[in-house]
């Protein structure tokens, strides 16, 4: 196993190094200037020039990449063009935001989505899975701005049972910053009332992030329970009159929750990166709205940043699958 | 049991999330002492006064950080004493001498001198990177002059000498800018980290003597301003309290409104505004912005441009009401000269109407009887006024398209949009110009002075007798004779410009009932320093 992890370790960096490259040559050659999107359309052409020199965008491309690759490897990803901040700190200041929001996503997403599909399989075609398929439709095909538009609409405007956009209300204190984790810090502040906002905070971003991941997983967890169901040691198991609920759970689910993990696992990775429309209309200061602000203010070290956190988080997140598939069927073994 | 352990944890969390009540932790202030301006506050960089050249990050400054002078909210044509308590001008108009009030307390608590005043000049001059720089250094103050410039006599007169005539009514109205917003030098030096003029520290902290003072800026999220305690250059505000939500959704901001959560949404668009008006929970107030939307012709790129008669054809063939009304649902007002209504030296006068007739005589009589065809660049996002880029350019090109002008638009993102518009490789461009300064020449030497390299230079429109006209009318006082020079540089920009004005945009903000004596202008934005809560 640890010979399979360093080799894919290893692969990654490939990855990683060609993300790299190719990011890099994309935003500079786009049609666009980030120095006068940097200083507004209003600057003269005099400071243009200077403040050009003094971010090194002067340079020739393979120059300004040797720098940005050296400084790569002692662990920097530059500066940021529009907050002077080093990219590390920005994206350690969003990317918590974005994890708390990515991870209650998914676990709206697994508890929707596996008892929807699980009760979709065992009443094949009748209404309940009529009923889970235009659900997982919904999500799948629903866009996101639609959805987060509509339940704010419902839960937030017309019924007024959840709470706006943003983290926290206007007055709730916030806790001291720990983890980045609104929900977790009030916790560890042992701040309940701040933590219950938080929680209520989350539950429509969540759920409108989870929804798409949600009908994944839905249609994934029904598809491969049906199959396994038709499997002969799941007869079996009837045969020897193992009640039903436990030939579900025990001899059915288990064998089909491996194709769901697959699922999982990546729809996490771009839970993470994909938050980009919910975080604008949610206010939710995690990495997508980093993201979006830096692509539209030509902020490239920051689109260079973000792009290979994101990269990384890609790799890991198949990684991590990979690794649970030997966890999940004890017949599959890495070298 | 299990199942009672299960229940009651799901039933202490319910509790926990829905009963929790938030104002119980909440800070000091309460809901009638707080104002939350719903906004899209994304496009702030840095709170640094010096540094903050953009819409959200400015405003929250001009509250935080006193300046020399000051506009009073709602009359932008003359200033008003603030740090100093008078000034002279020498009849060279290079030599300004500002007498500063004795005792000002920053929010620290320290006394405000002349020497704050100099090391808030240091700063803008010599901080790197600086996008609202320019604005002192077009005045020739530099980073190595700056002390010669900028000296101090006593610890209660700032005497700035420049070396070239400039314009009083402009350097006073600069003089009332964030961008000098003067600093705690005591305070700041004391956060000075390698060589960043103290920078990165106030990005999270004030150190100023406005009214408020910063309690938070995180990025993305919210700018909450709270009252400084030890302000004592007017009546300490009523509002103690001032919190930006960035809610960049226009509809999530009307929801917030709507619920509650929000006192003034400031981004809602022209239909959702027009929407507003009659209900009684809210009143929408509007004031004239210092902008204008223009669509520029470039004089080179299109041959049919070098024609006078071609560029008026555009302005007699554009259906400027239709764009007020329908587009625009009342956001905006008539505008056809440069310097916007507000403004000393506007010109209220609209010699162009609707008139596809004329439009078509002066292009047969200029040799085009058919018309032409030429690229309409414009950016992908919103047009001022709350409307959107694609539907303006489509208005135009329908308009255009009555008298035979083939405009093929090309919808671009508005950074690609301003690079190729100042490469100047437009044919025709739809854009905005926007305050910086509100004096009439802000705006009258980027249109008409082509030797700023600002817009008339974009359009490659080279007019030397009209860019000395400007010079001359910005280096003068607000006379009559100064009103006159700015009619005659309207009149020449309205009959051979290569700018069609389309509007003036207004400044909308949907305000809930609670809010009670709220005035507001383009410069200073919302006064929350009088205003009150019910």
């Amino acid at each position: 196993m640890s010979r399979y992890l360093a080799r894919r370790g290893f692969l990654a960096l490939f990855v990683i190094f060609g993300v790299t490259l190719i990011t890099f040559v994309i935003s500079h050659v786009v049609p666009a200037d980030p120095v006068v999107a940097y200083l507004g359309d209003h600057a003269p052409p005099d400071l243009v020039v200077k403040v050009r020199a003094q971010l090194g965008l002067d340079r020739p491309l393979p120059e300004q990449y040797v720098i940005y690759l050296g400084g790569l490897i002692r662990g920097q990803l530059g500066v940021s063009i529009m907050d002077q901040r080093p990219v590390s700190t920005d994206i350690a200041e969003y990317l918590p935001a974005t994890i708390e929001l990515s991870t209650f996503a998914m676990l709206f997403a697994i508890l929707i989505g596996i008892p929807t599909g699980v009760v979709s399989a065992l009443h094949k075609d009748r209404w309940p899975d009529q009923f889970s398929r235009i659900f997982a439709l919904g999500g799948v095909t629903l866009p996101v701005f639609y959805v987060a538009l509509l339940l704010l609409g419902v839960f937030y405007f017309a019924l007024g049972i959840l709470p706006g956009p943003g983290q926290l209300s206007t007055y709730t204190a916030p806790p001291p910053r720990i983890t980045g984790m609104v929900a977790v810090d009030a916790v560890l502040a042992g701040n309940w009332w701040a933590f219950g906002d938080a929680l209520r905070h989350l539950v429509l971003p969540s759920f409108v992030l989870g929804y798409a991941s949600a009908g994944l997983i839905t249609r994934m967890s029904r598809s491969s329970l049906l199959e396994v169901m038709r499997q002969d040691y799941v007869r079996t198991a009837r045969a020897k009159g193992v009640r039903e609920r436990r030939v579900v759970i025990r001899h059915g689910l288990r064998n089909a929750l491996l194709p769901t993990v697959t699922v999982i696992g990546l729809t996490y990775g771009s839970l993470l990166s994909g938050a980009v429309l919910t975080e604008t209309i949610f206010s939710w200061p995690g990495i997508g709205r980093y993201a979006t602000n830096s692509v539209t203010s030509v902020d490239v070290p920051a689109v260079l940043g973000v792009t290979l956190v994101i990269a990384i988080i890609y790799s890991l997140a198949n990684l991590v699958v990979d690794v649970l598939y030997a966890y999940l069927d004890p017949q599959i073994r890495y070298t | 049991m299990r199942r009672l352990v299960v229940g009651m944890v799901v039933g202490l969390l319910v509790a926990l999330v829905w009963g929790g009540t938030p104002g119980r932790s909440a800070p000091v202030y309460g809901p009638q002492q707080t104002i939350v301006v719903a906004n899209d506050i994304s496009d702030a960089v840095s709170l640094d006064p010096q540094l903050a050249y953009e819409f959200a990050s400015t405003i929250a400054d001009h509250w935080m950080y006193a300046t020399l002078v000051q506009f009073p909210v709602g009359d932008l044509t003359h200033v008003r004493p603030e740090v100093a308590q008078s000034w002279d001008v020498s009849k060279d108009a290079k030599t300004y001498t500002f007498h500063l009030r004795h005792g000002i307390k920053f929010s620290s608590g320290n006394t405000l001198t002349a020497a704050d005043v100099i090391y808030t000049f240091e700063r803008v001059v010599n901080l790197p990177k600086d996008p609202a720089s320019w604005l002192i250094t077009q005045m020739g103050i530099d980073a190595k002059n700056v002390d010669q410039s900028v000296t101090a006599p006593d610890p209660y007169t700032i005497v700035i000498a420049l070396p070239e005539a400039f314009s009083p009514g402009a350097f006073l109205s600069i003089m009332a800018n964030p961008v000098v917003g003067i600093v705690d030098s005591k305070t700041v030096k004391a956060h000075v980290t390698n060589g960043d003029w103290g920078s990165a520290w106030l990005n999270d902290h004030s150190a100023g003597s406005g009214p408020y003072e910063l309690v938070a800026w995180t990025r993305l999220v919210s700018i909450e301003l709270t009252a400084n305690l030890n302000y004592n250059l007017g009546p300490a505000p009523s509002i103690k309290r001032v919190v930006w939500p960035n809610i960049m959704e226009s509809t999530v901001q009307r929801d917030a409104l709507f619920r509650g959560d929000a006192d003034i949404a400031e981004g809602l668009s022209a239909s959702q505004l027009a929407s507003l008006k009659g209900n009684p929970r809210f009143t929408v107030m509007q004031t004239p912005d210092l902008s204008m939307t223009y669509l520029g012709m470039d004089v080179k790129n299109v041959p049919a441009f070098t024609k006078v008669q071609v560029l008026q054809a555009v302005k007699w063939a554009i259906d400027y009401d239709g764009i007020i009304k329908d587009l625009l649902a009342g956001n905006g007002i008539p505008l056809q000269g440069v310097i916007p209504k507000g403004l000393f030296g506007y010109d209220p006068s609209l010699p162009y109407h609707h008139d596809p007739a004329r439009a078509k005589a002066l292009l047969q009589e200029a040799g085009f009887p058919n018309g032409f065809t030429a690229d309409l660049l414009a950016g992908t996002g919103q047009a001022a006024g709350g409307i959107s880029a694609g539907d303006l350019a489509a208005k135009i090109k329908d308009d255009l398209g009555q008298v035979g002008i083939t405009a093929n638009i090309r919808q671009v993102a508005s950074d690609q949009m301003y690079s190729t518009y100042r490469a100047q490789k437009t044919q025709m461009v739809l854009a905005n110009w926007s305050v910086d300064y509100p004096d009439p020449d802000d705006f009258a030497k980027p249109f008409g002075d082509y030797t700023q390299k600002s817009l008339a230079w974009r359009l490659q429109w080279y007019n030397d007798p009209l860019a000395k006209l400007v010079d001359e009318a910005g280096s003068m006082q607000n006379t009559p004779q100064r009103s006159a020079l700015y009619k005659q540089i309207n009149n020449t920009e309205t009959m051979e410009g290569p700018f069609a004005m389309l509007y003036q945009p207004m400044v909308s903000l949907a305000v809930s009932d609670r809010v009670q004596g709220l005035r507001f202008d383009p410069v200073n934005g919302i006064d929350f320093a009088t205003l009150v809560k019910k």
